[in-house]
C-alpha cells in the first residue's frame, strides 16, 4: 500500500485531510505538524511512495522548503508534491521549490477535495499530475536546467563567501557594518564579496540585489547554501 | 571590533570605539562606492546632498569674494591661479551632492578609483583655500566643515555606521593623519625663519581644526536629522496598523462571524444538506479571497496572478474544468492599483457570466503589451448573442468604463470568447521573468 507523508501545521486541517486521503485513496498517511519531525517520521518510515508538503510555517524558522530538501536527501526516490494557498507571500518559495526540486505537482490547497484527491491518486499512479490552474501562474513553464542544488556551489567560491554566507544568514537587515563586524571582515572586502557573488545570483532571480534581498534568499534556501558552507553553518 | 547586535536597527546602536583604517577608507572613498539598493536616496539623503552642495557654494562665494577683495592692493596677496584651482574643485566636488539631491543614482565605482579621485579633489581643494585665502582669512572657509560632516554622514549611514559627535572628534584627533598635520606644521615653523607661527601656521591649523569640529556637529545633524525622519516614518507606520487592526477586526465581526454563524444555525436546525453547507464555505472562502485581493490593491501594486487567482479558485469549486491560465511570464507582471481593479472588475464579469451560463470547461487568456492588458474567458456554455449585453449589466458596464471597443465577443466552437482590452495606467515589471506577451498554457 502507498504511504504517504503529509508536513502542515494546521494540525486540524492536516489530519481531516490524510482521513479523506485514507478513506477515498485507501493510502497510509503519516501526518507531520513541524518542520523537527520531519526527520523522525522518515527514520519511521521504510518505503514512502509520496511526502505532500505545505510552504507556509509562520509559527517557526524554516518552511516547507527544508521539509522537502530534506525528504529529497534522505529519500531521492520519494515522490514530491506541494500543497499551498499560492499566496503572495509564498511565491519566491514556491518557485524555488519548483526550480529546484523534481516536484510533482502542486496542489491548491482551496481546490476542490474530489481535485486534490485526483492530484494525488495521479501521482502515485503515474508520476506526476498537471500543476493546479490556480497556481499555475506562479510557476515558470519551463524550469532552467542551470538552477540545481549544485548551482549554489557557485555562490561559495572561496572561504571569504563562507563568512559572507553565514554573516547574511545570522543578521536581520543587513548592512556592510553589520557584515564586516559579523564576518570578521573589513568593509571593502564585504563590497567586493558581495559584487562576485551578484552575477551568480543572476541565476536564482535575484538582480543586483540589495543586501537585505540576500539575506532573505540566503535564509529562503539555508537547506541549499548550508551545504556549501562547512561545518557549524546550521 | 564592535560585535553585531542581531536583528537591531542599525542606526539607533550606540557606537563604541571603533574607528580602523578600514573605516577610514570608507569614509573618503564616500556613499556611491557601496551599492546598496535599499539604501537608495530617501528624502533625508537627498536634504543631505543639498546640505553638502549648498556648503561647497557657501565656501566658494566668500573665498572669491575675499579674493576680488584684496586683488587690488589689499594687504593679503592671493597666490595667482589657486582660485582658479579652487574653483575647479569646488564644481567637480559639487556635482556629487547635486546628484544626490536631485535623486539621480550615481554609478558605484571602485573603492581605490574613488579613494584617488576624491583624495585629489581634497587636496585641490585645500590648497585652493589657503592660497585663495591665506592667513587667518582661510577661516571663511568655515562652510567647508559642513560639506564634510554631510558627506561623511551620507557615507555612515550607507555602510550602516553611526559613531556620536564625541567619536568622531576623537577618532580625527586621535588619527595619524592629525598628528602628521601638527608634525608637518611644527616642522615647518621650526626649519624656516621665514615663517610667522602666528600668522602663517596657526591659522592653517586653527581652521582645519574649525572644518573638523563643524564636520563632527554636522556629521551629528544629519544623523540626528535621519533618526527624525525614520521616528516619523515609525509613527506613520504604526499609525496605519492600529487603523488596519481596527478595520479587521470590523470586518471579521461583520463579515465573517456573521457568516460563521448563519452556516452553524442552519446545521443546528437541520435545515441545510452537506452540499449547501460546502456551497456557503465556498462562498465564504471566496468573499474572503476577493478581500484579499482588495488588501493586495490597496498596497498600490498587484501582480496579475494574484487577480485572477481568487476567480479561476471561484471557477474549480463550481465544479468547472479550467483548462488553460495564462503563464507565468505573463501574469508575473506587475500593476498599479487602478488597473488591477479594472482587471479585477473584467475577471469577475468574464466568470460570472460563464458560470451562469453553465459553462462546464472554462480557459483564461491573457496578454500583456506596454498600452494594454486583454484578458478574455473561453467557455463551452453555447453562443453569445451580442444583443445580450444588457444595460446595466455586468459587460455593459465594462463597456461604460473602459470605452464601448474595449469588449469582444466572438462565438468559438461550441461556446464563446469574451475578452476585455483594459488600458495601463502605471505599470511596472517585476524584476526577473521575461516578458512574453501572449504566452499562455
Amino acid at each position: 500500500m502507498p504511504h504517504l507523508l503529509l508536513v502542515d501545521d494546521a494540525s486540524a486541517l492536516a489530519e481531516l485531510f490524510a482521513e479523506a486521503i485514507r478513506s477515498r485513496l485507501g493510502y497510509e498517511v503519516t501526518v507531520v505538524v513541524a518542520l523537527a519531525d520531519v526527520g523522525d517520521a522518515l527514520d519511521r518510515i521504510d518505503d514512502l511512495t509520496l511526502a505532500i508538503i505545505d510552504l507556509s510555517f509562520p509559527q517557526e524558522r524554516g518552511t516547507g522548503l527544508d521539509a522537502l530538501a530534506e525528504v529529497h536527501r534522505r529519500r531521492p526516490k520519494t515522490r514530491l508534491a506541494i500543497i499551498t494557498q499560492g499566496d503572495e507571500w509564498v511565491a519566491n518559495i514556491l518557485r524555488d521549490a519548483w526550480e529546484l526540486l523534481p516536484i510533482a505537482t502542486v496542489i491548491s490547497k482551496s481546490a476542490p477535495l474530489s481535485y486534490q484527491m485526483g492530484a494525488i491518486e495521479q501521482v502515485v499512479l503515474r508520476g506526476s499530475a498537471p500543476v493546479d490552474p490556480a497556481i499555475q501562474p506562479l510557476l515558470p513553464a519551463q524550469r532552467s536546467p542551470l538552477r540545481t542544488a549544485a548551482s549554489f556551489g557557485a555562490l561559495v567560491q572561496h572561504a571569504g563567501h563562507i563568512k559572507l554566507w553565514r554573516a547574511l544568514l545570522a543578521t536581520n537587515e543587513p548592512t556592510y557594518k553589520m557584515l564586516a563586524d559579523a564576518a570578521g571582515l573589513k568593509l571593502n572586502t564585504v563590497k567586493n564579496y558581495r559584487a562576485q557573488v551578484v552575477p551568480e545570483l543572476e541565476l536564482h532571480g535575484l538582480h543586483d540585489p540589495s543586501l537585505r534581498e540576500m539575506g532573505e534568499f540566503a535564509k529562503r534556501c539555508r537547506s541549499f547554501l548550508i551545504p556549501f558552507l562547512g561545518p557549524g553553518a546550521a | 571590533m564592535v560585535g553585531c547586535r542581531l536583528g537591531q536597527n542599525p542606526f539607533m546602536q550606540s557606537e563604541q570605539h571603533d574607528w580602523s583604517t578600514d573605516r577610514w577608507l570608507a569614509l573618503l572613498a564616500g556613499h556611491t562606492t557601496w551599492n546598496d539598493p535599499d539604501r537608495r536616496p530617501n528624502i533625508t539623503v537627498r536634504s543631505t546632498g543639498g546640505i553638502e552642495m549648498f556648503a561647497i557654494i557657501c565656501s566658494l562665494s566668500a573665498l572669491l569674494c575675499f579674493a576680488g577683495a584684496t586683488r587690488d592692493g589689499g594687504a593679503i596677496e592671493v597666490v595667482k591661479g589657486l582660485p582658479l584651482v579652487l574653483m575647479v574643485a569646488s564644481v567637480i566636488c559639487a556635482v556629487g551632492p547635486t546628484l544626490t539631491l536631485l535623486g539621480r543614482g550615481q554609478r558605484t565605482r571602485p573603492l581605490m578609483a574613488n579613494l584617488v579621485l576624491r583624495a585629489g579633489m581634497g587636496l585641490m581643494m585645500v590648497v585652493g583655500i589657503f592660497g585663495t585665502a591665506p592667513g587667518w582669512a582661510s577661516l571663511l572657509s568655515w562652510p567647508i566643515g559642513v560639506a564634510v560632516g554631510a558627506d561623511a554622514s551620507l557615507t555612515a549611514y550607507v555602510i550602516g555606521w553611526r559613531p556620536s559627535p564625541w567619536q568622531w572628534w576623537l577618532s580625527v584627533i586621535s588619527s595619524p593623519l592629525h598628528f602628521g598635520i601638527v608634525g608637518g606644521l611644527v616642522g615647518t615653523a621650526l626649519a624656516s625663519a621665514d615663517v610667522n607661527l602666528v600668522d602663517s601656521v596657526l591659522p592653517v591649523y586653527l581652521t582645519g581644526h574649525i572644518w573638523i569640529v563643524i564636520a563632527c556637529l554636522a556629521a551629528h545633524g544629519t544623523s540626528l536629522m535621519t533618526d527624525a525622519e525614520r521616528a516619523r516614518s515609525e509613527a506613520i507606520r504604526l499609525e496605519a496598523v492600529r487603523d488596519e487592526h481596527r478595520r479587521s477586526a470590523h470586518w471579521l465581526h461583520d463579515d465573517i462571524c456573521a457568516q460563521l454563524r448563519l452556516v452553524t444555525l442552519k446545521l443546528h436546525r437541520g435545515a441545510t444538506e452537506t452540499d449547501k453547507v460546502v456551497a456557503m464555505l465556498d462562498e465564504l472562502d471566496f468573499s474572503l479571497r476577493l478581500r484579499q485581493l482588495d488588501e493586495l490593491l490597496q498596497s498600490g501594486s498587484v501582480r496579475l496572478a494574484e487577480v485572477l487567482q481568487p476567480f479561476v479558485r471561484n471557477a474549480q469549486n463550481h465544479g468547472v474544468t479550467v483548462d488553460q491560465v495564462p503563464s507565468y511570464e505573463t501574469a508575473s507582471a506587475v500593476v498599479d492599483r487602478g488597473t488591477g481593479l479594472a482587471l479585477r472588475h473584467a475577471a469577475s464579469v468574464l466568470t460570472s457570466n460563464a458560470l451562469n451560463a453553465g459553462a462546464t470547461r472554462l480557459s483564461f487568456e491573457m496578454s500583456v503589451d506596454d498600452d494594454v492588458i486583454e484578458v478574455a474567458v473561453v467557455d463551452d456554455a453555447g453562443g453569445f448573442e451580442t444583443d445580450a449585453v444588457t444595460a446595466g449589466r455586468g459587460l455593459w458596464s465594462l463597456q461604460h468604463e473602459l470605452g464601448p471597443d474595449s469588449v469582444t465577443i466572438e462565438q468559438v466552437d461550441g461556446g464563446s470568447r469574451v475578452g476585455v482590452c483594459i488600458p495601463r495606467r502605471g505599470a511596472t515589471w517585476e524584476k526577473g521573468p521575461a516578458r512574453a506577451a501572449s504566452a499562455t498554457r
